[in-house]
């Protein structure tokens, strides 16, 4: 595993330091995780079903609050000037109390970060144009752009999507694809510098995945946003990132740099042999961690 | 999108078959207790005063139609400001309550007291501080409609979709943007099940409120004109009354569904 920087610098995005978290009744979804993000990574979280993935996920997104540990956070935008370090570094300490009573960090987390949701989430009394647009118009510091500009610029995120032709159409009248499409959009128009998705891809089809597993790498060309993705589907995995930790048990038991992130185009991956030998060797970290937690338990 | 269109109008063709067939089934049920309830007078033959026959009602509804319309209409319009004063204190009470666990706790038992204390109790006390008005008739009315508004609004504010909380904490929505961009459109079906249920009760809780607010006032609502037939033994004339009623709650539980399904359809589509 990297070395963690004791300081977050202008090169990382996220560092974590022994982030626990323990749900009321002493579940314990993460084990001191340590984890350090480079700026414009893409870097997948793959394990099985409850080890631990999103609840990483919403950690970095400042949704989850820590039991213990430290979760930082730097905002890119301001690394430009050097004495407003400490200013740039959003902590996932929740201090302070959101709605009733639960600890969030909404108020200190930048507009720069955006999370894609398993579900699309849209709002379903609403349109895709303004479905696209609510991230703009949220907030304390929400953009104090014109309604023409906050239309143009959710339009624009729509056509980065593909899916002008339904900008007024109502969720309940697309598709899985066009809503998970529509979802994307939203959280593009905010441009953001982060952008944390929790298997997003996860309900549809295999042909539908490989469409927006492209549309993704496409915008990631575009944007080069720092980007962490949570799946249980290893080849999305090899496919969609440049770096994968494999989780179990509210742990990272490894990382392995994807060797193949950026050699073919999205489509042909799949049909070479250096694709089958990284996912068996990701497969295997999977297999081996799972073992050693077995005979962990049975001893 | 052809397909599309032609599932639209097939899924039109198939909605209004299903409303014929249901107006019928309506119908037919009607008739045949109409059938079974003229058949029971005949077999046992009931006297007038006991139980009259349909007809004997109809002919006692033409024969007082004026005072049927005209207390009807009294007492439809107290039903409707009260429903209507019931869904605005309802709405702001809930609002309110979806803004605070602890005010919520604090306060919901006396909600619950509204629904619990008998009409019939209260009503000669609201007299006594009100007067025999119209306007003690609307208290009473608010005061059995207020219970399933605040009810059923206060579960819709409170029942945002975890996912769409999240998308709200992760772009730090201010508290009012969140009651407005989603607790409210959120709770839209919520309320509109709230007044289908009140709508039947502020019927109810009108003419119980003229049986009282009508002592020795001009108000002559259905309650009061009931009250009268009562004691001189109406009991065709107080049927024809009762079935009067009931169509006061069907006009109203009907006006609540238009109302709506005119302006709040998309709330109530995708929920």
């Amino acid at each position: 595993m990297n070395a963690l920087p004791d300081k977050i610098d202008a090169g990382t995005a996220v560092v974590c330091r022994d982030a626990t978290v323990t749900y009321p009744g002493g579940v314990c979804a993460l084990d001191r995780i340590n984890l350090s993000v480079r700026q414009g990574e893409r870097l997948a979280f793959v394990g099985p079903s409850g080890c631990g993935k999103t609840t990483l996920l919403r950690v970095i997104a400042g949704l989850q609050p820590l039991t213990s540990g430290v979760c930082q956070r730097s905002n890119p935008s301001q690394h430009g000037s050097e004495n407003k370090q400490e200013d740039a570094v959003e902590k996932s300490q929740y201090d302070e109390a959101h709605e009733e009573g639960h600890p969030c960090a909404a108020d200190r987390r930048s507009v720069s970060t955006s999370f894609v949701f398993q579900q699309p989430a849209l709002l379903p009394w609403t349109n895709v144009l303004k479905n696209v647009a609510l991230p703009l118009t949220l907030g304390r510091r929400r953009e104090r752009s014109s309604a023409k500009e906050l239309r143009e610029r959710a339009l624009a995120a729509i056509e980065e999507v593909q899916l002008t032709e339904a900008a007024t159409r109502y969720p309940h009248q697309l598709s899985g694809g066009m809503k998970m499409r529509a979802s994307i959009a939203r959280a593009l128009v905010t441009r953001p510098e982060f952008l944390l998705l929790d298997e997003p891809f996860a309900a549809l089809d295999d042909m539908l995945r490989n469409q927006l597993g492209r549309l993704y790498l496409n915008l990631w060309r575009h944007h080069r946003f720092t980007s962490v993705l949570v799946t249980h589907n290893i080849a999305e995995a090899i496919q969609l990132s440049e770096r994968i930790c494999v989780m179990h048990r509210g742990s990272i038991v490894s990382e392995m740099v994807n060797p193949l992130s950026t050699s073919k185009p999205h489509e042909d991956l799949r049909r070479t042999n250096e694709f089958a030998e990284f996912f068996g060797k990701v497969s295997d970290g999977l297999e081996n961690a799972a073992s050693s937690n077995s005979e962990r338990a049975s001893s | 999108m052809s397909n599309e269109m032609q599932r639209g109008s097939q899924t039109n063709a198939q909605s209004w078959r299903e409303m014929v067939w249901t107006a019928f089934a309506v119908i037919a049920v009607a008739a045949l207790g109409i059938a079974a309830w003229h058949f029971v007078v005949k077999l046992f033959d009931l006297p007038k005063l006991l139980l009259p026959t349909p007809w004997q009602v109809a002919e006692a509804a033409w024969q007082h139609r004026d005072v049927l319309l005209k207390s009807g209409w009294i007492t439809l319009w107290t039903a409707t400001v009260s429903l209507f004063v019931a869904v605005i204190i309802g709405c702001s009470v809930s609002i309110l309550f979806s803004q605070s666990r602890l005010l919520r706790r604090a306060l919901f038992p006396y909600v619950v007291f509204l629904q619990t204390v008998p009409i019939v109790a209260i009503a000669p006390l609201l007299v006594i501080w009100s007067g025999y008005e119209f306007r003690t008739a609307v208290i009473a009315t608010v005061i059995i409609c207020l219970f399933p508004i605040v009810n059923n609004v206060t579960t819709g504010l409170t029942s945002v979709r975890p996912e769409h909380n999240d998308l709200l904490r992760m772009y730090g929505a201010t508290r009012w943007q969140r009651l407005c961009r989603v607790q409210i459109p959120t709770a839209i079906p919520f309320l509109v099940l709230g007044a289908r249920i009140s709508s039947g009760l502020a019927v109810i809780g009108a003419i119980v409120a003229e049986f009282f607010v009508s002592n020795g006032a001009d108000y002559e609502g259905l309650g009061a004109v009931m009250t009268g037939w009562q004691a001189r033994t109406m009991t065709d004339a107080l049927m024809a009354a009762l079935a009067v009623s009931t169509l006061l709650g069907l006009i109203l539980f009907g006006g609540v569904n238009l109302l709506s399904r005119m302006f709040l359809k998309r709330y109530l589509l995708v929920n």
